[in-house]
Parts: structure tokens; sequence; C-alpha cells
């Protein structure tokens, strides 16, 4: 009997932990929420011996009312490929459509959907690691209430997908994120492959509210793979947030003849 | 003429100082080359090495600025081709946004087409052949009206060019041009001396003025187009000047012979399970009847493509194929550069890291006449820029093949390029 109710207690403190992780991913999701988004953003990307490249281009992107997004990005340097642009149009929760702009073809080029695992744009960041986090694929616990990094109070989550196909596209089997408490904002994830490896770490800083808006964002993110020994900075500035960005921005009209 | 064009080049340098001043009204950007081709034999009394600087200069309007515009300005040097020396402008045109329709005005190049490499509905601009395969940037600007009207996913592209330019082919003493037996002048090779080509381009009157269409529509997956193209074909043939005596002690003075044409293409693409594309293009070309060799044809090109991202570089495979169907049966020419490749698979492979350096290999082999081009290269970008290439250019096959009557141009290019 005494063992009995020990059971069913650890089941429902389990189910708490459980339903305070989700809580937490849904409140950093809601802040960083929006209908659209234009920002200018630098990129450095750092090889195993330290030597850095740099990439800079402007990143927009729009959510429509059923909740499917559309981002377009052009390249403004290095000078190589400037002017190379990119279109996404998602089409339904599992399809898009994507076209390249290479301004020395002076044409656009349908291109295959990557998949979420892959590179994004030669960086350490995968195409799962900056999207939006969707609650419906994955299970969280909260598994350390609190915890403290400079000071600051944190909610360590821990994320595993709940299928063996988003297991494969992510190439993720588990992530930690650690959610500040004060500002419901991710400072840091942690990325577990398959076999249980610290693959990859991620972390935010420099956290400003945008002008006009009661969102805060992250100024730059740093991803490394701990395999490889790369590293890549994101540098955001000049957020615009649901300034209504004009639809005719994710078009091939503009992709081609801007 | 060429005054003019000097005059606008020194002014858009002259300007350069100024620019940072001007950053927030316009970009410029450009670019700067040296290359270097050696040939593995000489040639006697042709040109057995080229370097050649390149300088290209492009103001542009910014993103977004209610009146679009660029100017592009190219100036090219060769110490040993005077042929391939030139000092024009690339582009200029401004665009102008009307609701759903973009009006473009002024010298442009259109590109049509979704295959790689060869575009048979890509009729609209003239290319530069003085390099036969030196044909990068080499697209010739046109001075054309085009509407481009928008709606639903799709779009209509109207063209019209009211004065046709046209190409360039290489020049006598030129390695690239093409022995009598490859034109078809059944004469004994060695003793035709060719002393002249006379320039015959139709007359530039709004009689001769060219035009197109093109209709693309973007489905779920799927991209879709057809279209529609009257004019000329911009390159010439070579006929005897008739009125003169082409015998071998005379010597041969040759004609270019310009024809009109109407193309009507298609071109498809769509998606395949595991991040494969499908793309194709077809083209049947309708010479007009009084032309000498005035046979329809077909052309075709059709294949697949990945791109595959691995942990620090990407490779880029494609895979084609490129069919010409003589609709009328008879046999082409040998030199005749609108049917090198008649039956022919082409693969490229190009690998790129994330460090700069890049491998890539090109190959191309015509079943029907026996030839072959292979293209392999290397290439390094390094940061701030400054790329450092070589390729080589491998031709060959059996005699009678257009590969194989240049097997005699192998070839190394060494480039050194910086964008700005």
């Amino acid at each position: 009997m005494k063992s009995l109710i020990l059971i069913t207690l650890t089941l429902i403190t389990l189910d708490l932990f459980s339903q305070n992780g989700r809580e937490w991913i849904e409140r950093y999701d809601k802040q960083t929420e929006v209908n659209d988004q234009k920002v200018t953003l630098t990129m450095q990307l750092f090889s195993k011996n330290g030597n850095m490249r740099e990439r800079k281009l402007l990143w927009s992107t729009m959510e429509d009312a059923e909740g499917l997004s559309s981002s377009y990005i052009v390249f403004n340097a290095p000078a190589d490929i400037a002017g190379t642009a990119f279109l996404s149009i998602e089409r339904s929760s599992e399809a898009e459509d994507q076209w390249l702009y290479l301004p020395v073809l002076r044409r656009s080029r349908r291109i295959s959907s990557n998949e979420k695992s892959s590179s994004f744009m030669g960086s350490d960041f995968s195409y799962a690691d900056i999207g939006n986090e969707n609650t419906d694929n994955s299970t969280y616990k909260l598994i350390e209430a609190v915890a403290n990094d400079n000071g600051r109070k944190l909610k360590v989550i821990e994320a595993c997908y709940n299928s063996e196909d988003r297991i494969k596209e992510t190439g993720y089997a588990k992530r930690l994120i650690f959610i500040d408490a004060s500002n419901n904002m991710m400072i840091k994830t942690d990325y577990y492959s398959t076999n249980e490896k610290h693959v990859k770490q991620l972390k935010c800083s420099d956290f400003k509210v945008i002008d006009g808006t009661s969102k805060l964002r992250a100024h730059r993110y740093e991803m490394k793979d701990l395999q490889k020994g790369t590293s890549t900075v994101l540098l955001f500035r000049n957020y615009q947030i649901n300034k209504g960005l004009d639809s005719g921005i994710f078009t091939i009209r503009n992709l081609e003849n801007n | 003429m060429n005054k003019l064009k000097l005059l606008v080049f020194l002014t858009l340098l002259s300007t350069t100082p100024l620019l940072g001043l001007a950053q927030d009204r316009f970009y410029m950007s450009g670019k700067l080359h040296y290359s270097n081709f050696s040939y593995f034999s000489d040639k006697q009394d042709n040109i057995n090495g080229r370097n050649e600087g390149l300088l290209q200069v492009e103001l542009s309007s910014k993103r977004e600025s209610p009146v679009q515009w660029s100017a592009v300005s190219e100036l090219r040097e060769d110490l040993s081709d005077a042929s391939r020396k030139r000092l024009w402008i690339d582009e200029l045109w401004a665009r102008k946004r009307f609701g759903s329709l973009d009006v473009t005005m002024g010298k442009q190049i259109i590109s049509w087409g979704t295959t790689d490499g060869i575009n048979p509905v890509n009729n609209i601009n003239p290319i530069d052949y003085s390099d036969l395969l030196e044909t990068d940037d080499e697209t010739i600007g046109v001075y054309a009206l085009r509407l481009q009207w928008f709606f639903n996913m799709a779009d209509i592209d109207a063209i019209y060019t009211p004065v046709a330019s046209f190409g360039v082919l290489p020049d006598i003493d030129s390695r690239w041009f093409p022995s009598a037996k490859m034109m078809g002048l059944h004469a004994p090779l060695d003793d035709i001396d060719l002393l002249n080509i006379k320039k015959n381009e139709p007359n530039k009157t709004l009689a001769n003025g060219e035009f197109g269409l093109r209709i693309r529509k973007r489905l779920p997956g799927t991209d879709l187009a057809f279209s529609y193209f009257n004019g000329y074909d911009h390159l010439p043939g070579y006929i005897p000047d008739m009125n003169r005596d082409n015998s071998p002690e005379q010597g041969m003075v040759l004609i270019e012979n310009y024809r009109r044409q109407q193309v009507i293409g298609a071109e498809l693409v769509f998606m395949l399970p595991w991040g494969w594309a499908f793309r194709g293009e077809s083209a049947l070309f309708i010479p007009e009847d009084d032309d000498v060799n005035a046979e329809k044809y077909v052309q075709t090109v059709a294949g697949v493509d990945k791109n595959i991202v691995l942990s620090s570089s990407s490779l880029r495979v494609i895979m084609q194929y490129i069919y010409d169907y003589n609709i009328d049966g008879g046999d082409y020419e040998d030199f005749d550069l609108r049917h090198l490749f008649t039956n022919s698979p082409m693969g490229n492979i190009d690998w790129t890291f994330h460090n700069g350096l890049s491998l890539s290999a090109m190959g191309i082999y015509n079943f029907d006449a026996d030839g072959y081009f292979i293209n392999p290269g290397v290439s390094y970008t390094a940061t701030g820029g400054l790329c450092f290439s070589v390729q080589a250019d491998i031709l060959g096959g059996a005699d009678e093949s257009f590969f194989g009557n240049y097997s005699f141009n192998n070839r190394v290019r060494i480039k050194m390029s910086y964008r700005f």
C-alpha cells in the first residue's frame, strides 16, 4: 500500500513537472510570436582554427491567418553573393515552396525544401534550429525548477521530439532548454544526438526590448558545433516587429525584380 | 558611338570618389578580373595564349526605391587578341511599377529557361562567342521594352525589341574560327585562303524588330511556363560571296547570313522525393521559309539535380540530357553552333567547402558526332572576396565532330577575380 502511494505521488509529480515544462515553453513561444518581422543580420562563421567569414543579410518573415509562414532573405555582403535572395512559402505544416534568385543567372530557380537537419546558409545552425518551436511536436519536462546562472533564476526544460520521424528529421533526440524565469526568454539550449551525445550548444545574449513593442529579443546568438569545433555568431539589429510588412515582399515578383 | 561609350564609362569612374557620399541613394558594385589562357599546343598564324583583364562597374538603385535602375559598363582588354577588346554598356535600364505591372525600358538582359547551362527557350539576347568556351557573362544586352504583369502566382512577360542586336563569332585569326571543312565548304581545306568575312546584319529598322511573350504559373511543388519568340537567330551562317571569284587562286570571301525565326517553348520544374528536382525545357524552332537552311527542329533539355548539404561542404549534382530533333530529317552542318549537342548526356558536379575551396567538373558527350568536352576546375575564394581559379578545357572526339575538330584548343584557364 505504501509503495502504491509512493508510485502515485511520483506520477503526479512527474505530470506536474511535465505541465510546467510545457508552460514555460509556451511562455517563451508567446514572447517570440509575431505576425511579421524584419531584421538585419550579420552572420559570422568561425572555422575550427578561428578564421572568420562574414555575411550580411536582410531577413523578413510573415505569418498568415492560418499560421503558415513565409520568409524572404536577401544577402547584402560579401560582394560575391550580394543580391542573392531566397524565398520560402509554407503551404502546410509539412510542405513549402522555395526559390533562389541568383543575380548572375538573372532568374529565380525553384529548389527543393531543405531537410530540417541540414545547414542554414552554410552555418552551424540547421533549419530546425532557426524555426519556431512547435509545441505539438515535442514533450517537455521541467527537470530543474531553479538553477542559477549569474544570479538569474533559470528553468531547465528537457524537450524530446514525440515521433521517430521528427527525431530523424532534426537529428536531435533531446534538447535541454534554459529559460530565464524573469523574462521568459531562452538563454541557452544544449542539443543531444540520438546516441545521447552533446553535439551543439546555443547561447543567446544582448537582450533588448524592441522599440514600440513589449517584445524582448536577443541580439546575439552563438551556436557552437562541439564535434566540429566550429561556431556561428548571428548579430541582429534593426528589428522591426509587427509593422505590417507588405505581403508583396514574399512573392516571385519581389524576388526577381527588386 | 565608341567615344560616347568611353565618355559614359569615364563619367561612371570619375564619380566613384563621390559614391561614398551617395551610398544612401544607390549601390555601386562590380568586378575586376585577370585571366590567362594557355593552350597545350601552338597553332601557326593563330593566337596561342591570351592575357585578358576585365573591369565591370555597376551602379544600381536601392532596393524598394520607386523607380529602379541599373547601369553596367564593361572594359575588357586583351593583350594578344584585338577582337576581344571592348568598352561598352552591358545594361542601362529603368523600371517602374504600376500596380501589378512592372515596366522596364532600356538596354537589358532577359533570361528565360530553367535548365542549367543550355536553354533552348532563351533567345532574346545574343551572346559573344568570340571565345567559344568563355561564355560566362558574355550575354549582350538588347534595347527593349519589357512589360511584366504579376497575378495570382502567375506572370505574363512581354518583350519588344525595336532594333535587333546580333552575336559575336570568332575572328578569322582566332583559334576558334571554324575551318572551311567545318563550315561545310566543300573544297580542299588547305587550298582555301579565307580573305575576309563581310558583315551582313539585317537593317536596324523597326520592321526588323523582335518580340517575345512568356506565361508562367507556379503551382505547389511545380513551375510551368510557355513562351513564344519572333525574331532573329542571333548567330550567322556563312555563305561564299558569289559576286566574286572564290577560286583557290583568288581566295574566298564569306558573307554572314542571318535568318529570322519563330521559337515556341515550354518549361517545367517539379520537385521529386529525397530532395531531387526535375527541370526540363523544349523549344520548336521555325525558321523563315526563304532561308537556305530552313530546317525546323526541336531542342529539348531535361534532367535532375540535387543539392546535398554535408557537415562542412555542399555538393551540387546535375545530370541532363540534350536532344535535338530535325523535323525535316536533314543533316546539320558540322560547324553549326545551334546544333552542337544533338544527342548528348551532360553531368556537372560542384563541391563547395565552407572554407572557400570549390571543386567542379562538367562533362558533355555527343553520341551522334562522338565528340566531347570536359571542364574540371578548382577555385578558392579568400576572405575579402578575392577568388583564384584554375580550369582546364579538354575537347576531343572523332575527326568529323565539332569538338574533335577543336582538340588542338585544349587549354588551361587561370583566373584571379575580385568583386566589390
